[in-house]
Order: structure tokens, then C-alpha cells, then sequence
């Protein structure tokens, strides 16, 4: 298991995974906007000083202004959206808890009602699962709690209650945290009553509502719940996340990163930035020297984590000078020319010790061969100066200025 | 990203600023995930952060004529869905927690158990922090906010700030202690 140092280690790990971290919205988030924005859409092409003066508006509102009380508005809709509990009296009191303690989980600040949660009994089942012994009575207990302690793992946890029966007018229900866990998670199993509960035939717990199964293993686990009038049951599908990105070099030199798992869909980003969303593979042209960071956040799998995969992209193009040469015929450095290869752009200009150009060309394999931009009168011996200009694929342009020596036989 | 692809991005703002749904529907469905990842760390269920989307990418197409190009698209977005937030934040009473720390460890539910931690966990870990711990935590250190522009937009004195970034820090502590 990893250790932080200290808090700073976690506060650095917490703010690179989140710098480029992406949750898909839910799907009806658009519908709002794009309704809102349809109708201002108007008014921004006729009136767009009226929507200067507003966004002005907003960011002073964000500043000044007194704040408005309505905690006890908030939290009683929070509450009223959870579980119907079926003790009147502590579900007031949790009320009442939840609003004088308003920012605070409601977790810590209701007492533990243990009339309800005995230690389910420890058994040790087949399949890799085994009971774990409660030791958080008040985050299981109280049925208030059971949904709003922990507003975070709602994500995880949105099916709604199992209705599995319905006899003499009270409704049994049996719960999971979580229907679709992954390895390591612990999913809270919860029934209306007092009773039971079997992994298979194997008797787990006996006479309590809460039971905790600690995940080991993937496959789909049936957990029945049996009282003298019921026998009901749930699955549990646990999984586990197996997944990596896979590199490919296509044929016209661009780079393609599938995931292993052609099921999978995720958000890719290279570098930190966003480049493709709900995609299984992206296909890009990776030009620019050194490492790269492909990215994958899989989003279609409960227990994805993020991937990622280094990309090493090495120079293609060499650039090489000479500084001397000497004109004739003797088949030696005959004309001045530099050896590039792999370029997107080249430039060269030769100048004389007075600072008169005296060649240039965009053309590497045209060499100066002494004359003035080749037909014009000849250079004397001495010094010139090449000023060449050039940018290899993939990396920075450059600009290197030469001293070279034009010698006459 | 290559040329071509910032090119983009600009004409995408630029033909959202005269109006064109379609362009902001691109800029939404490149933007959506990042932003709504920022009103989750905020906000306190899912139900707000939706609402926070909503109203922050409203604020984008009202505003984004004001986008000037001089730093980056996502940074400029990304403050308008922090400042949303805050907003929504501060329309409910913001209760800056005085008492002693939360000695309780998590609830099962949320304690990591495994080995890794990965970017889901440690944001259900932030989101577990009471509001006022949560929002100057975020800010200060995932959004790197000063405690002077803390201060100003929450309307609390600086060294409100500075404890509630201490809390939020010793609140972790403890419940990170097996990771330590």
C-alpha cells in the first residue's frame, strides 16, 4: 500500500488527478441550457451591451451581497428525498440534528441508535467473501443516515431500493450500497426487519437487518435474507477492473491508442488536455519530439481507473554544417551547402564580413558556389557569415548563425 | 494539441459568441466533463452539481463575447463553475465549524480500502468534509485561490480562511492515518 509523507503528498496527488479530471454530466443536463440559451441566443447578436452590463451584474453579485438563510429549506429536502423511516420520533430528532449542525455530515452528529445492530456473527462463507464485523453502528443503524451520511458514494449507489415484497401493508425492502461493486469495496446489505442471511446455503449472519460483505472476488454472489415469513434474495455483481491502452503505429504514420477492452469507452486527453470524450479508441498524428502522455478515464466501467501510456517520439530530422569550403573544381566542398533532412522549413543567408548579403536560397540542396547569388561576380577569401534558419519535424525552429571560411585554390 | 486544433477551439468561441448553438454544443460536450467534475467537488449531491453545470454554462454562453484570448479557454471556464458554485455555496448559509475536529473515522462506505488511490476515491474523501472545510480546501488547494481572494468571495475574515484550511487538512489526517 502506498504512504503519503504527509498531507502535502496527498494534496499534490489530489490535485493532479483532478487538474484534468472529467465526469461525464448526466445526459438531461443539456436539455436546461439549451433551452435557456436558445433564448438568449437572440438577444445577444441584437443587444450585446444590454449582456456586458450582465455579466458585469454576475460577477459583482458574486462579491458583495448578504447571504440568505435557507439551510432549513435545504436540508429538509434533503431529507425528505431519502428513506421513509419507520420510526417517527427519530426521524425528527434527526431533523433537528441535521439542521443545528448544517455543514456537517450527518454521520457524526446522530447518535447511535443500537437498539437495532447487533454484531452480525462472524462466519467465514465460501467465494471469497467473508462477514465483516460492523464497528460504525451509527452509519448503518439509523435510517436517516443510511443516505444522507455519505452524499458521494450516491453515484455509486442510485438504484433505487428493491421492493421484494409487499405483505400486510408494510413495505419490505431489502437494500445493497451497491448492486455492482468492484474488488475491495464494502457493500452494505440492509433488510426492513430483523433476520438471516445466507451466502448460497451457507448461513452468514443471523438475526440482524444489517450486513456488511467485504468484496474479494468477482462473479455474481446470490445473498438471501430468510425469516420464518420470508425468503428473499439479492445479487451482487462484483467486478473488477482489467484494462490497459494499446498502441498502435498506422501506416501513414499516425499513432492509434485503443483500449484493451473494446467494451470500454473513455474521455482521452494528451499532455493533460482533453482531446477526444466517449471514445474507444482515438487515432493522432504524435509529431513533436520527446514524451507524451496518453490518457484514458474509462467511463462505462464502475471500477475503471484512469490509465495512461508514455509515448516516446524521437527526432526524425538531422541538420549538420560545415564551416569551410573551397571553390573549384576539385570535387571537395565545391559549393557551401549544409546537410538537413526530416524538415518542415528552411531558410539560409550568406553575408559578407561588411554585412552584404551575398547568397540566399530556401533550397538546402542549392549550394553557393562563391558568386554573388551564383552568377554575379566572385567573393574573395575570408570570412562570411551563413545565418540559417530551419525547423525539423516535430521539434522548434531554429536559427544558428555560421562563421565559415570561402577559400580560393 | 496541434495548431489546427486550437484553431478550432477559436472559431468554435467565436461563432458561439454570434450565437451559434451548435458551436456551444461542441464547447459543452468537449467542456462538460471537466466542469461538472468542479461542481461535484463543490457542491454537495448530484442534484446540485447539475444545477451549478447548468447555471455555469449558461454564464459561458452569455458571456463568452467577453472572452478576450489571452489565456487559456478551460482556465477562463473553469472560474465561472468555481465562482457558480460559490455562489450556490453562499445562497445557503455557509456555516463556518468551530468545534473541535470529528475524531469518528469514516463511514465504511467511504473508507479506501484498497490500495490505490485513485481520483473517484480521494473525491468522495474531500466530499465528505463538512461545507465550510470542503470549500476553502477546494479552493485554496485544488483551485489555488489565495486566502485573500477566499476571503473576499466568501465574505470571511482571512484567517477564517486560514483555520478552515487547517481543519479541512487535520480532518483528512485522521481519516487518512493508515496512509501515512
Amino acid at each position: 500500500m502506498p504512504k503519503f509523507n504527509d498531507i502535502s503528498d496527498f494534496e499534490q496527488l489530489l490535485k493532479e488527478q483532478m487538474s484534468g479530471h472529467s465526469t461525464p454530466p448526466p445526459a438531461d443536463a443539456w436539455t436546461a441550457i439549451s433551452s435557456s440559451t436558445a433564448q438568449v441566443g437572440g438577444i445577444i447578436n441584437s443587444l450585446s451591451t444590454y449582456l456586458n452590463a450582465s455579466v458585469t451584474l454576475v460577477k459583482t453579485g458574486l462579491i458583495a451581497g448578504s447571504i440568505v438563510a435557507l439551510s432549513t429549506v435545504s436540508y429538509f429536502s434533503l431529507i425528505n428525498s431519502t428513506d421513509i423511516p419507520n420510526n417517527k420520533h427519530e426521524n425528527i430528532d434527526s431533523i433537528q440534528n441535521a439542521n443545528s449542525n448544517d455543514s456537517r455530515p450527518t454521520f457524526e452528529t446522530v447518535e447511535s441508535s443500537d437498539n437495532e445492530t447487533k454484531s452480525p456473527t462472524q462466519n467465514t462463507p465460501s467465494g471469497g467473501i467473508h462477514s465483516k464485523k460492523t464497528n460504525h453502528t451509527s452509519a448503518v443503524s439509523s435510517p436517516v443516515t443510511s443516505d444522507t451520511s455519505s452524499p458521494a458514494p450516491k453515484k455509486y449507489t442510485n438504484q433505487p431500493s428493491k421492493i421484494i415484497e409487499n405483505k400486510g401493508g408494510n413495505e419490505f425492502r431489502i437494500t445493497a450500497t451497491n448492486y455492482n461493486p468492484c474488488v475491495g469495496e464494502t457493500v452494505i446489505l440492509k433488510s426492513s426487519e430483523k433476520g438471516d442471511w445466507f451466502l448460497n446455503e451457507t448461513k452468514i449472519a443471523s438475526n440482524t437487518a444489517v450486513y456488511n460483505v467485504q468484496c474479494r472476488a468477482t462473479g455474481s454472489y446470490v445473498y438471501y435474507f430468510k425469516t420464518p415469513d420470508r425468503n428473499v434474495h439479492t445479487t451482487l455483481n462484483i467486478s473488477e477492473f482489467n484494462g490497459n491502452i494499446v498502441k498502435e503505429q498506422l501506416e501513414d504514420g499516425h499513432y492509434s491508442f485503443s483500449l484493451s477492452n473494446q467494451k470500454l469507452i473513455a474521455n482521452w486527453s494528451i499532455n493533460g488536455k482533453l482531446y477526444s470524450t466517449n471514445a474507444p479508441f482515438i487515432r493522432i498524428a504524435l509529431e513533436t519530439v520527446g514524451k507524451h502522455q496518453i490518457k484514458a478515464v474509462v467511463i462505462n466501467h464502475p471500477c475503471a481507473k484512469p490509465l495512461t501510456f508514455d509515448v516516446q517520439i524521437a527526432p526524425i530530422g538531422h541538420f549538420e554544417a560545415i564551416n569551410i569550403f573551397t571553390v573549384g573544381n576539385d570535387g571537395l566542398n565545391d559549393t557551401y551547402r549544409v546537410k538537413i533532412s526530416g524538415y518542415d522549413s528552411f531558410s539560409i543567408q550568406i553575408f559578407n564580413s561588411n554585412s552584404n548579403l551575398v547568397f540566399s536560397t530556401l533550397d538546402p540542396e542549392e549550394g553557393w558556389d562563391g558568386r554573388i547569388n551564383n552568377i554575379g561576380i566572385e567573393c574573395p577569401q575570408g570570412e562570411y557569415f551563413a545565418r540559417v534558419s530551419y525547423k525539423l519535424k516535430g521539434e522548434l525552429p531554429q536559427l544558428k548563425n555560421i562563421k565559415l571560411t570561402l577559400l580560393r585554390p | 494539441m496541434s495548431p489546427s486544433e486550437s484553431h478550432d477551439e477559436i472559431s468554435l468561441i467565436k461563432a458561439c459568441s454570434n450565437g451559434d448553438q451548435n458551436a456551444f454544443k461542441k464547447i459543452y460536450d468537449i467542456h462538460s466533463g471537466t466542469m461538472y467534475s468542479i461542481c461535484l467537488r463543490y457542491m454537495t449531491n448530484e442534484d446540485e452539481a447539475k444545477d451549478a453545470l447548468q447555471e455555469g454554462f449558461i454564464k459561458v454562453f452569455k458571456g463568452i463575447s467577453k472572452f478576450q484570448f489571452t489565456g487559456s479557454f478551460e482556465g477562463w471556464m473553469k472560474r465561472i463553475f468555481v465562482n457558480t458554485s460559490i455562489e450556490q455555496i453562499r445562497k445557503r448559509k455557509l456555516h463556518f465549524d468551530v468545534s473541535e475536529l470529528n475524531t469518528n473515522e469514516l463511514p465504511l462506505t467511504s473508507r479506501i480500502e484498497t490500495g490505490t488511490m485513485d481520483a473517484e476515491k480521494m473525491m468522495r474523501l474531500v466530499q465528505q468534509l463538512p461545507l465550510g472545510y470542503r470549500t476553502v480546501f477546494n479552493m485554496f488547494v485544488i483551485d489555488g485561490y489565495s486566502h485573500k481572494e477566499i476571503s473576499d468571495y466568501l465574505n470571511i475574515n482571512e484567517n477564517t480562511s486560514k483555520s478552515q484550511l487547517f481543519k479541512a487538512r487535520k480532518q483528512l489526517q485522521i481519516w487518512l492515518k493508515d496512509w501515512f
